[in-house]
């Protein structure tokens, strides 16, 4: 009854499927002292009773093992704006544009020491842009020289079957032809969880717990044990 | 106990004291004195270490604060997510083209191990492995002393999102520097472990804190621990060998204080007893001669004090013993006082043969008509000095002057071999000495006195007779009185001897037999002889 109700749910809220199914679910993290302690060092304001929280950074989901698909050619954006990276986040396909206009009153400066490819775009002021053409999978974690607390993440991957989750957790990856893969949840400060999983004609629903980081080697260890108890239904 | 060792310890022991107090405050003034120095020294090399580290940690942070940037950072996490450390390493490169190279920094990874390491001229090789520290995890912690490979070092860290980067000072030249400038021992403990040490040969089991002794020297040793320490413990050590010297030395002053003491009571305790303790022992020597008779003792002490006025008491006392004895040997005898003195005073007698000598003037009333009493008396005693002696010499005693006669015994109160021989050799000296001393007075113009002799041998009561008040050794019996009797038939000159007596004598003497007596008191004649010579 409850699954009629939820796929009725998913059929109201997206435009009917081409092909394949959708794989969806909920991503559970939890904050241990290691996140909390990072998540403190990138709140930002003039004092320490002024510092606010920086912008949500959801949870990305995506399939490894799927296909590779060019995608055509586009662009986002990524502004800098009220001393962030908005959105922090981003989930694009090989060959997307991301532009990185400044809306600050001062200069800003984007740049990423990425394993895959450096970039460095320089310092700039309000009104100007740069821009980044991403060739390659991967993930691009973006800081901005001048100011120590901005965090960007920019995940390019050569196939569309991904998703950013809500901020309550809640995925949907659409589309996903049947098969086997690997599901992938990655946050901010977490250490990165992955499942096997099947995917059938009806789809596959998947709730997923993060990995906590914590400082002591024994909250650890209780991470570990809390992301073996990631269940698929 | 002796006079002398009462001196010598009246000397002794206040001297003792003396010197014990005075000992005893030098080492408290030693002790305070160095309680003052050592403390004094160990807060100003703590207050010289926390300086010390105040100003290291603070050239620490300055040269942290260029390695805490977002593209360092940056750099570091994608080293700790890819382990691709080129882009850590060109920053590192970047910032030393500025810097002063720290003495050691290392980053590490994901999961703590070691990305690159630089420790002076060591850089940590591939597989090399080293612990990470419980502060490089601890947010509240940022800035510790610890040691990197068994040295002390100053270290402070950079946290990225991932992964970690710590930078050190070394901390050995400040310590060496403190160790130099303040005079005082430095160790640092971590564990077991030391990490740094100034005195060669100290260890842990030698002690970490009061009196520690290295290598002969004595040290007070004070445990410090800093807030930002990571290591065990701080050691000061500060040396106070050198006021055990001053104490051992104030314990010599000691020493020979007590030994110049013992010393000087030894001397003058001989000097005084000298003085006190030999006249004293003098008189106690003179003491026992005096109670053993020998009255002719005197004491030789000089002086006025009270031990020269006590010698001459006691001569004083000597003196009129002696007088007293003088008077006794008179009157008495000496015999018979030495009996008294044997025996006591008291009463009683005993039975001895002895033989008896009874001597009377011949016509002494008559002679002694119309001559002055005081002449009267100087012959007597003329006379009676003479026989006395006679019969003294032949070892009788005279036992009573009887006005003009007298009674001598042989035999008592010491007993006599021979008694009878020698009383009737007296007896014909006593004749001869007066023959003599009549021709001194007849060439004089002098009145002649002649005398009769008896003499008895026989058993006779002797001993001490008398009232309470006066004693007397007399001789009681027949033979007494037959003495006396023969005495009475004795012509002048004549020595008359009775037949026990004759029995006793023996061929020494020659006797002649006369017609047998009758005396008074007795019924019948008896047999009475004339000695001759």
């Amino acid at each position: 009854m409850l699954r009629f109700f939820l796929a009725l749910a998913l059929v109201c809220a997206r435009p009917p499927a081409q092909e394949g199914a959708s794989v969806s679910g909920k991503v559970t993290a939890t904050e241990g002292a290691a996140q909390k302690k990072l998540r403190e060092k990138i709140k930002y304001g003039p004092n320490l009773v002024g510092r606010r929280d920086p912008d949500p950074s959801p949870v990305v989901v995506w399939l490894e093992g799927a296909p590779a698909s060019k995608a055509a050619e586009a662009k986002v954006e990524m502004r800098q704006e009220g001393l962030e990276f908005r959105p922090r986040i981003l989930a694009i396909q090989v060959g997307t544009t991301v532009r990185f206009p400044n809306g600050d009153d001062l200069y800003h400066n984007v740049f990423s020491y990425s394993k895959i490819k450096r970039i460095e775009l320089g310092r700039y002021p309000k009104g100007d842009s740069k821009e980044e053409k991403f060739e390659a999978k991967g993930r691009w974690d973006l800081r901005c020289e001048i100011h120590e607390h901005m965090r960007g993440y920019i995940h390019v991957f050569d196939h569309p079957y991904f998703a950013i989750a809500k901020e309550d957790g809640a995925y949907v990856v659409p589309r996903v032809p049947p098969g086997k893969y690997t599901l992938v949840a990655w946050k901010e400060f977490f250490d990165p969880v992955r499942q096997e999983i099947e995917v059938r004609a009806e789809g596959a629903k998947i709730d997923l717990t993060l990995v906590r980081i914590d400082g002591s080697p024994a909250e650890r260890a209780a991470g570990a044990q809390g992301a073996a108890c990631c269940s698929a239904r | 106990m002796r006079f002398r060792a009462k001196i010598f310890l009246a000397i002794l022991l206040p001297a003792t004291l003396l010197v014990g107090a005075a000992v005893g405050a030098a080492l408290t003034r030693i002790r305070s004195r160095l309680e003052t120095t050592a403390m004094e020294g160990l807060a100003r090399t703590r207050a010289e270490m926390e300086a010390v580290l105040s100003e290291q940690f603070k050239q620490l942070e300055a040269w942290r604060k260029p390695f805490a940037t977002p593209r360092f950072e940056a750099a570091i996490t994608e080293a700790a997510e890819s382990g691709a450390t080129t882009a850590l390493k060109e920053q590192i490169r970047d910032e030393l083209l500025v810097l002063t190279e720290p003495d050691f920094y290392e980053a590490r990874g994901k999961k703590d191990e070691v990305l690159l390491r630089h420790l002076g001229d060591h850089v940590c090789k591939p597989g090399c492995s080293h612990p990470i520290q419980p502060w490089m995890k601890d947010e509240k912690k940022r800035e510790v002393l610890t040691e990197f490979d068994g040295q002390p070092f100053l270290a402070t860290k950079v946290e990225p999102d991932k992964g970690l980067f710590i930078l050190g000072r070394r901390l050995t030249p400040f310590l060496d520097r403190i160790h130099k400038n303040l005079g005082i021992e430095i160790a640092l403990l971590n564990g077991e472990a030391i990490v740094y040490s100034s005195i060669p040969g100290w260890n842990r089991t030698l002690g970490t804190s009061g009196a520690v002794h290295v290598g002969g020297n004595r040290y007070l040793a004070d445990a410090w621990t800093s807030m930002k320490s990571e290591l065990q413990m701080v050691l000061f050590l500060y040396d106070v060998s050198e006021f055990d010297t001053e104490r051992s030395r104030a314990l010599g002053f000691g020493a020979a204080g007590i030994a110049v003491a013992v010393l000087i009571a030894a001397l003058v305790s001989s000097f005084i007893s000298r003085g006190v303790s030999h006249p004293v022992e003098r008189l106690v020597d003179a003491t026992h001669k005096i109670a053993s008779g020998d009255y002719a003792v005197k004491v030789e002490v000089a002086g006025r004090d009270e031990i020269g006025r006590l010698a001459e008491a006691f001569n004083e006392m000597t003196i009129g013993l002696r007088k007293r004895q003088e008077i006794m040997e008179k009157t008495l005898s000496r015999d018979v006082a030495e009996e008294f003195l044997k025996g006591g005073t008291e009463r009683g007698g005993e039975r001895r043969v002895i033989t008896i000598v009874f001597m009377d003037i011949r016509g002494y009333t008559s002679g002694t008509e119309g001559m002055d009493p005081a002449d009267v008396v100087v012959m007597l005693n003329e006379l009676m000095d003479l026989l006395a002696s006679a019969i003294e010499r032949h070892g009788g005693l005279v036992n009573k002057f009887l006005g003009d006669g007298l009674m001598a015994m042989f035999g008592a109160p010491k007993p006599l071999e021979n008694h009878a021989l020698h009383a009737v050799q007296a007896g014909i000296e006593m004749q001869k000495q007066m023959e003599r001393w009549n021709h001194r007075r007849t060439a004089r113009g002098l009145a002649s006195f002649y005398s009769g002799i008896g003499i008895n041998t026989g058993e006779v009561v002797c001993g001490k007779v008398g009232g309470r008040s006066r004693l007397e050794y007399t001789l009681i019996g027949e033979e007494v009185n037959l003495a006396s009797r023969i005495c009475g038939k004795a012509a002048p000159r004549q020595v008359l001897i009775t037949k026990q007596t004759r029995e006793k004598l023996g061929d020494r003497i020659q006797v002649k037999e006369l017609e047998p007596v009758v005396v008074k008191g007795l019924s019948y004649p008896i047999k009475i002889f004339e000695a001759i010579s």
